[in-house]
């Protein structure tokens, strides 16, 4: 059994002449629920090809549950659930019809009752035909495909994005919970950060084809921190600090984003520029993110 | 929509559902197109002819048994092509080929299966071709059908090697075009180009007095050699080509 379920040193792959994910080292864990966050285009779907065996990576190595995507790709499917960021299908197959002809292709490890109590969950019409579906009817289905066969490894390019709010939170809360407790490793990738706050224990942040940050879900969360000040003047406009993130200043009140938070070292460094109060804030997941992709995209992160 | 509750409808149960019986079901409509336009045709050209009869034509403009064959041979190949471009290009275009390609099946069994179920309806097109022709020849010259078994056994009369040369070249070029009516143009002149070629320097041979049967031999592996190379093209692509 291998330590991690996914493992890549050095993986890069490019389109024409740009390279859209470069040297990506990634580790995640067994039994983890890894978060891979990134803007649009940050390159988190083929990362995920890459590691579904899709596309064909241009650089370095990948292993997924100890197989390699490029030389293993059928065995790697047989155990590794896969929903895709636009889900196809043939059209003209119903829910029931989609459910027989994957089950087909999964022999021994379909579940069928698993399967019709995803269905019921969803609140799917299995003899609706998938041309006539809504978005979040398709995100379901391929939902319904990609856990109906119980696969070792679960990797979710933006599930959710369909989903309305009372599906989604059913998804997250319900699902994928159940799919954690199981002791399985769900790898998901979504924009929709706060959703995932509770859930993942791992995330990676991933910004323009590289990884800048893989971490506990809770170190990361202590890395990046704000921290507010109030000044008995105006504030200073050049506040600044070791892994300064983004700095606001309104009249008499200063506010710091910081990565790589040390609670003495930034605390003694704000000091030196005279506040007469000092407030160190925990931010969510999203706001951390927000926070640290911005300073990423401006290039300071 | 009729909302059932689930837990009163039927349980899902096993059922084979495989990528050939997709094909040949997506494949059905345009065989089943192309046969009724085939079939008008062939019934208008008997009534234009008892009409004529009628009005005291005399001449025997009746379709006759090799015209028939012609016709249908000519549609056969057509049909072949639109099947090959179909199997090849379709899903690219639409792009559920996607599905396919994220269930846990070698590329090259997709490849296979997806070819069963076109073969399949080009086989369904065969029967129907020949279930007319039967009552062509039987309500207009009383023909029976061991006749025309025997025209249909005359490799000049019905040309199935013709018609697999379209169905792979179609394929290869739908396969690698990805789109369905540029395929069929790029397959169709393709298949059509290299034939002709080949009946070129078979022309040439029997110019040079190469002895017929021997020709005839090499006629029938140019053919086979024809269609491996567009099967080897479609199935180098389908390995290769990169999915979502």
């Amino acid at each position: 059994m291998p330590e991690f379920a996914i493992e890549t040193q050095g993986l890069a792959r490019q389109y024409g002449r740009r390279w859209v994910v470069n040297d990506l080292n990634l580790k995640v864990p067994e039994g983890a629920v890894y978060g891979f966050l990134g803007l649009n285009g940050a390159g988190k779907s083929t990362t995920i090809r890459m590691l579904m065996g899709l596309i064909r990576r241009h650089a370095g190595r990948a292993t997924v549950l100890g197989l390699d995507p490029a030389r293993d790709p059928v065995p790697l499917k047989q155990r590794v659930g896969y929903v895709a960021e636009a889900p196809a299908f043939y059209e003209w197959m119903t829910v029931e019809a989609v459910c027989r002809f994957v089950a087909t292709y999964r022999p021994g490890r379909w579940n069928w009752l698993r399967a019709e109590d995803l269905i019921r969950k969803f609140r799917l019409q299995r003899d609706v035909r998938l041309k006539n579906m809504s978005k979040g009817q398709r995100a379901k289905t391929a939902l319904v495909l990609a856990l109906a066969f119980g696969p070792d490894l679960l990797i979710l390019d933006e599930p959710t994005s369909g989903l309305d709010p009372v599906a989604r939170r059913e998804f997250v809360e319900g699902i994928l919970a159940e799919f954690q407790d199981s002791g399985k490793t769900i790898f998901i990738s979504s924009h929709l950060v706060n959703e995932l706050a509770g859930l993942v224990d791992y995330v990676g942040v991933l910004h323009e084809g590289r990884l800048l940050r893989s971490m506990p879900t809770e170190d990361f969360l202590r890395s990046v921190r704000r921290v507010r000040m109030r000044f008995d003047d105006l504030a200073p406009t050049q506040i600044t600090c070791e892994g300064l993130l983004k700095r606001r200043v309104d009249g008499r009140e200063a506010s710091v984003a910081v990565s790589d938070f040390d609670e003495e070292r930034t605390i003694e460094q704000l000091k030196t520029f005279g506040p007469a109060d000092i407030e160190v804030e925990t931010l969510n997941l999203e706001d951390a993110f927000v926070e640290f992709i911005g300073a990423a995209e401006r290039g300071e992160a | 929509m009729s909302e059932k509750p689930l837990e009163a409808g039927p349980p899902l149960h096993k059922a084979r559902y495989s990528i050939a019986w997709r094909e040949f079901v997506a494949a059905f409509p345009t065989v089943a197109a192309l046969a009724a336009v085939d079939g008008m045709l062939l019934l208008a050209n008997v009534v234009m002819v008892y009409i004529g009869r009628e009005h005291g034509n005399t001449t025997d403009v009746m379709p006759g048994m090799s015209h028939v064959l012609a016709y249908l041979s000519a549609s056969s190949t057509i049909v072949a092509l639109c099947l090959g471009v179909l199997c090849g290009a379709e899903e690219e275009e639409n792009g559920t080929a996607d599905f396919a390609r994220r269930i846990p099946v070698p590329r090259l069994q997709i490849f296979r299966e997806k070819m069963a179920g076109s073969l399949l309806a080009f086989l369904v097109w065969n029967v129907l071709a020949f279930a007319l022709m039967i009552l062509i020849s039987h309500f207009a010259h009383g023909d029976n059908s061991r006749k025309l078994v025997s025209f249909m056994g005359d490799p000049y009369s019905f040309d199935y090697m013709r018609a697999l040369i379209l169905f792979t070249g179609g394929l290869a070029a739908g396969v690698w075009i990805g789109r369905v009516v540029v395929a069929a143009v790029v397959g169709g002149v393709g298949a059509v180009v290299l034939t002709n070629l080949a009946m070129i320097i078979l022309y040439q041979m029997r110019r040079a007095h190469i002895d017929y049967y021997f020709l005839k031999t090499v006629n029938v592996w140019i053919y086979l050699g024809i269609t491996a190379l567009f099967l080897v093209l479609a199935a180098i692509r389908f390995q290769t080509r990169e999915g979502r």
